[in-house]
């Protein structure tokens, strides 16, 4: 498992590699804690994710929150059908822009 | 840096002594075995120097005493032998020691040996201090973890508030369950069954239990709608709990006369509904965000109802179960644990059976979740008026006539759910819990009648599928939400009626009249999804009468009605 983040201007991608749960929480907080900048679009490639619990739909939440709460809009990427079945059943479709 | 001596000729320990002294160590002499030991315990060196061949206790003798008795503690020892001795230095490493030298002696070659050993030992006593921080912090957060354990407990009464027709199949990862499991009985002897699954396990699951049991229990018993209840749940967690930590959530609400279940699903599996044989009748998908996400203002409460026959079960389960993974592991997935409900595969299906299936896919894989499975039996020829009588111990009635009387208008109807009030208003009347919900019935069920159909003008032939069913509610919702005329009064009375005292319940509403006597026959076949209805409130009550208009129903309770 693993979090790559590549920062181009404004755009801020990131993608996850395997099991996306509690075992990414220091690398997500760097993420987090890195300063914000106005503007900044976040995606993330979830194309070689394998599962997801509900710590990762925490740490997504805690993004959402850094990139504008309500008004935010980061992009979930690539996920494959499961987890998008699973993002799903967290109605997250509402909160994130999924594909 | 202090050097301990073990060496019984005195010509070495001078030589050695006066080579230490000049490279700044601290040095302590001692002239055999025994006398090195009581010396270390006296001085607490941080290194050893010994000689094996000595008097009284030879050095592997002593080097064996003075680790045990370090312990834990790292204190190197280096052993002094001579080139030709190999055996003797494989002897000492044995007996604990941890490098040597060769006699005779180089300056140099001492201070450097000294030097790495005392960087080792370094190390070592910051991994030991670490070690001990770590091991304090455990201890301390175990300790922390039994209290929030006990406090959760106490807050949900652990299991001793269930109602006797959910069973619950709970297996906890951590030594307690971020799964909770509420039941309750409505005023009116319908139930709420509430599962919640926390994020994480232990500490947050028990921050979250405790205003999440007390507004649930407290809600239920005053007769709110689940849909009410997810609302209040939504806003307190979102305040109590942090950002990341949430609690998918299932609330289901069966009716008194179990005709009806509304269910709001936020993020747990499916609801199943199974006829009484376990097939699939309905499964309900989560639709909504898990409590304490969303603003109060984005909240969605919206509630699935569906008919019952009376006679089903529903199945709850939290996502742990789902992510049960085989030796291979794949997960055992909704649509395995849908495919139990099916036909085809002749299972008996039951809470024991889910489970058995459960732990035969799960053969030499990984468990790593809560897991919770609820099953509710829905019986309409046993578990109908569940009256708590014993809590009825009853005081003092009020033994006269009284009237008491309250008047809701277009703007309190749209702001508040007045159901919850009138069960105020009925407990004050102070009578025994079984004729409570006879009186809470008939007024609440009077009163979604003039306010449905008498000011809504809902038509209730709407409600004859669930299609009509969902469209009824949305109707009525958005209806209520533009009501800007009309009222409705309730007059509740006490009055002695041939020589027994009896409750008079009258609701009046301003609208056109939604019944004629003449019609009340087909109010009286709207029992199927409405699941209460007339026909009830005519089997408590004595009597029941609507006026010419339809706009004015009274009905007569006896207080000697046989419980």
């Amino acid at each position: 498992m693993s979090i790559n983040v590549v920062r181009k201007d404004k755009e801020v991608n990131i993608s996850i590699s395997g099991r996306f749960d509690f075992s990414m929480n220091n690398e997500f907080r760097k993420i987090l804690s890195a300063p914000s900048e106005v503007g900044e679009q976040f995606s993330i490639d979830m194309g070689a994710v394998e599962d997801l619990d509900s710590s990762a739909l925490g740490m997504l939440l805690l993004l959402r929150e850094k990139a504008g709460g309500d008004t935010a809009n980061i992009k979930i990427q690539k996920c494959r059908e499961d987890i998008i079945e699973m993002l799903k059943m967290a109605n997250f479709q509402t909160m994130f822009d999924i594909s | 840096m202090k050097v301990l001596i073990a060496e019984d000729s005195a010509l070495s320990r001078s030589v050695l002594s006066s080579i230490l002294e000049k490279h700044d160590f601290t040095v302590i002499e001692s002239v055999d075995g025994k006398d090195a030991v009581e010396k270390y315990i006296e001085s607490d060196p941080d290194i050893i120097l010994m000689d094996l061949m000595m008097p009284i206790m030879n050095g592997y003798d002593a080097t064996k005493k003075i680790k045990e008795l370090a312990g834990e503690k790292f204190i190197p020892i280096i052993v002094l032998t001579s080139m030709t001795e190999t055996d003797a230095l494989v002897k000492s490493i044995e007996y604990g020691a941890d490098d040597y030298l060769n006699k005779p002696y180089n300056a140099d070659a001492i201070n450097a040996k000294i030097l790495a050993l005392s960087r080792i030992k370094e190390l070592h006593d910051t991994l030991n201090s670490n070690k001990q921080k770590l091991e304090q912090l455990n201890e301390q957060a175990a300790s922390e973890l039994l209290v929030a354990e006990h406090i959760y407990d106490s807050v949900l009464e652990k299991g001793e508030r269930n109602l006797p027709q959910v069973r619950q199949y709970m297996r906890p990862v951590t030594n307690f369950n971020g799964d909770i499991l509420m039941t309750a009985y409505t005023p009116s002897g319908g139930f709420n069954v509430m599962l919640g699954d926390f994020t994480g396990h232990g500490l947050s699951a028990a921050i979250g239990a405790i205003p999440a049991a007390e507004i649930f229990y407290r809600m239920t018993c005053k007769g709110f709608s689940i849909g009410d209840i997810a609302v209040e749940l939504n806003d307190k967690l979102k305040i109590v709990l942090p950002l990341n930590v949430f609690c998918a959530a299932s609330l289901i609400e069966v009716d008194q006369e179990r005709t009806t279940i509304s269910v709001w699903n936020g993020s747990n599996p499916d609801v199943v509904i199974t006829d009484n044989k376990g097939n699939l009748i309905n499964r309900i998908a989560s639709s909504h965000t898990a409590l304490g996400i969303v603003s109060p203002a984005k909240f969605d409460r919206k509630v699935d109802m569906f008919s019952l026959d009376g006679d089903e079960h529903v199945y709850m389960c939290s996502d742990g179960l789902l992510d049960v993974r085989n030796s291979e592991s794949i997960k055992f997935g909704m649509s395995r644990y849908i495919d139990l409900f099916s036909e085809d595969t002749g299972n008996d299906v039951g809470l024991n059976n889910i489970v058995d299936s459960l732990f035969s896919f799960a053969e030499g894989g990984e468990i790593n979740d809560d897991i919770s499975l609820i099953e509710i039996k829905i019986d309409k020829d046993i578990d109908t008026w569940h009256a708590d009588n014993s809590k009825g111990a009853e005081n003092k009635r009020l033994e006269s006539e009284w009237v008491l009387s309250l008047s809701f208008d277009a703007a309190a109807l749209r702001e508040v759910n007045p159901v919850p009030l009138l069960l105020n208003f009925v407990n004050g009347i102070n009578v025994i819990h079984g004729h409570k919900e006879r009186i809470y019935t008939t007024l609440s069920e009077f009163f979604t009648n003039s306010l449905e159909h008498g000011l809504l003008e809902l038509e209730s032939s709407l409600k004859i599928d669930a299609t009509g069913f969902q469209e009824y509610f949305s109707k009525k919702e958005s209806r209520l939400a533009n009501l800007q005329e009309g009222s409705i009064v309730i007059n509740l009375s006490q009055k002695m009626l041939d020589a027994g005292w009896h409750i008079i319940i009258e609701v009046i509403d301003s609208g056109k009249g939604f019944v004629h006597n003449d019609k009340l026959v087909s109010l009286d076949d709207n029992v199927g999804f409405s699941g209460r209805g007339i026909p009830l409130v005519k089997k408590i009550c004595e009597s029941v009468e609507y006026n010419n208009a339809g706009n004015a129903v009274k009905a007569i309770y006896s207080l000697n009605t046989q419980l």
